[in-house]
């Protein structure tokens, strides 16, 4: 099978053991990061094939990273989820402006982001019967 | 009459007479002639018409071929017209037996994908209980325990605005230990058993209003921190997350949770930072 790697940023531990238990039944190699900093240094390491990526962070914000991410040659075209607790229409378009390709919002539903993972790593094997 | 006379008047008579027969015979023969002449005639044109005839009776000869021909090729119609038709019966009964097992493979699709979403959903729900349950207990540092609580709320329950308070059985009344989103003044120490939140804690139940919906600034909740039978402190929640409309009830599931594994996971927090206390006092 071949295995996708998500590259998972999150301050929130909860968060990052949610998203993890979430994915975990997937082809999916997950990797973790902390912080905006850790996760654009992850990010250009790993080259994951999709990131998780919550807005407001220590050290360095969702946001920052998605453009260090986007402004980056070798990682600039790896699609970009935002976890967000701010659904509002102003933080989603600071989204899209900051380059992410998609956006959840918390707490976390799971099939909506296990839609959305497949939806992007085109995960046929795991696909929902409809 | 001399014998010369008489024979010259017979002669002469007989000449005439001849003659008149000759004149009739002449006539006869014309007659004669006519007739053999319209019945050539007549001849030409029978035989005319038995050669019309003829070609009449091979015409209808032909007739009767293709008739016949056509015939037989009617019947072979009529007979793959019949066999069409038979065909075309089973067909259409095979038709409606797939049509009507295809609504049925489309319904137990439905239910299958039914009880798949539930599955899902039901696993989506016990996650969130064992992160919340786990992260509860995954450490005995107070100001940790604080804020996996405030973190479960903020992130499994979806709300920004929670304050958590802990009794202190000298003062008899409850305290603000800790909070995140909310004003400060709001927040003010309680009686047990006075004002609305005493009045909520009093029966030792989770209250929610399931009425709130995201962005409302009202209490959503109000969750006992209970050990045994004794309320040792109460989390409130108050506004949801703006996109949150309404509560689930893995939410109430939560809520339950928090009553018991918080309180423990505070209590043991308490007791590790009372024993470190002493043990760095000692």
């Amino acid at each position: 099978m071949n295995r996708k790697k998500i590259l998972l940023v999150d301050d929130s531990s909860t968060i990052l053991m949610m998203e993890k238990f979430i994915l975990r039944n997937g082809p999916y190699d997950l990797v973790t990061a902390t912080n905006g900093e850790e996760g654009v240094r992850k990010a250009a390491e790993h080259l994951p094939d999709l990131i998780l990526l919550d807005v407001i962070m220590p050290k360095m914000g969702g946001f920052e990273a998605c453009r260090l991410i986007r402004n980056t040659e070798e990682t600039k075209s790896i699609p970009i989820i935002m976890v967000t607790t701010r659904g509002e229409a102003a933080n989603v378009e600071a989204g899209w402006a900051n380059g992410c390709t998609d956006y959840v919002t918390k707490p976390i539903n799971s099939i909506e982001l296990l839609a959305k993972v497949r939806n992007f790593l085109g995960d046929a094997c795991c696909e929902v019967v409809q | 009459m001399s014998a010369d006379e008489k024979n010259r008047s017979y002669v002469t008579v007989v000449r005439e007479e001849l003659q008149q027969y000759t004149q009739g015979l002449l006539r006869e023969n014309e007659k004669l002639r006519a007739m053999t002449t319209t019945l050539e005639s007549d001849k030409r044109r029978l035989e005319l018409d038995i050669i019309e005839a003829r070609a009449v009776l091979e015409q209808k000869e032909d007739l009767r071929r293709a008739t016949e021909s056509f015939e037989a090729a009617r019947t072979e119609l009529l007979t793959e017209l019949a066999q069409t038709v038979q065909a075309r019966d089973a067909a259409t009964r095979e038709l409606d037996l797939l049509r009507s097992r295809f609504v049925d493979v489309e319904r137990e699709n439905e239910s299958y994908a039914a009880q798949y979403h539930q599955i899902e959903s039901q696993s989506s729900n016990l996650s969130n209980l064992y992160v919340a349950s786990y992260q509860l207990h995954a450490s005995v540092e107070r100001d940790t325990v604080l804020s996996t609580i405030q973190e479960i709320v903020v992130n499994l329950i979806g709300s920004e605005e929670v304050a958590i308070f802990e009794f202190h059985e000298g003062a008899h009344e409850f305290r603000l230990s800790s909070s995140f989103g909310v004003d400060k003044p709001r927040l003010r120490n309680f009686k047990a058993g006075s004002g609305p939140i005493g009045q909520h804690l009093r029966n030792g139940e989770v209250f929610v209003n399931d009425q709130a919906s995201g962005g409302e600034d009202t209490l959503t909740a109000c969750v006992p921190l209970k050990i045994g039978d004794r309320i040792t402190g109460a989390i409130l929640v108050f506004r949801l997350l703006e996109h949150k409309q309404a509560l689930q009830a893995v939410d109430h599931e939560l809520f339950e949770l928090l009553s018991i594994h918080a309180s423990t996971a505070l209590y043991c927090a308490n007791l590790h930072e009372t024993s470190a206390i002493a043990s760095v006092q000692g």
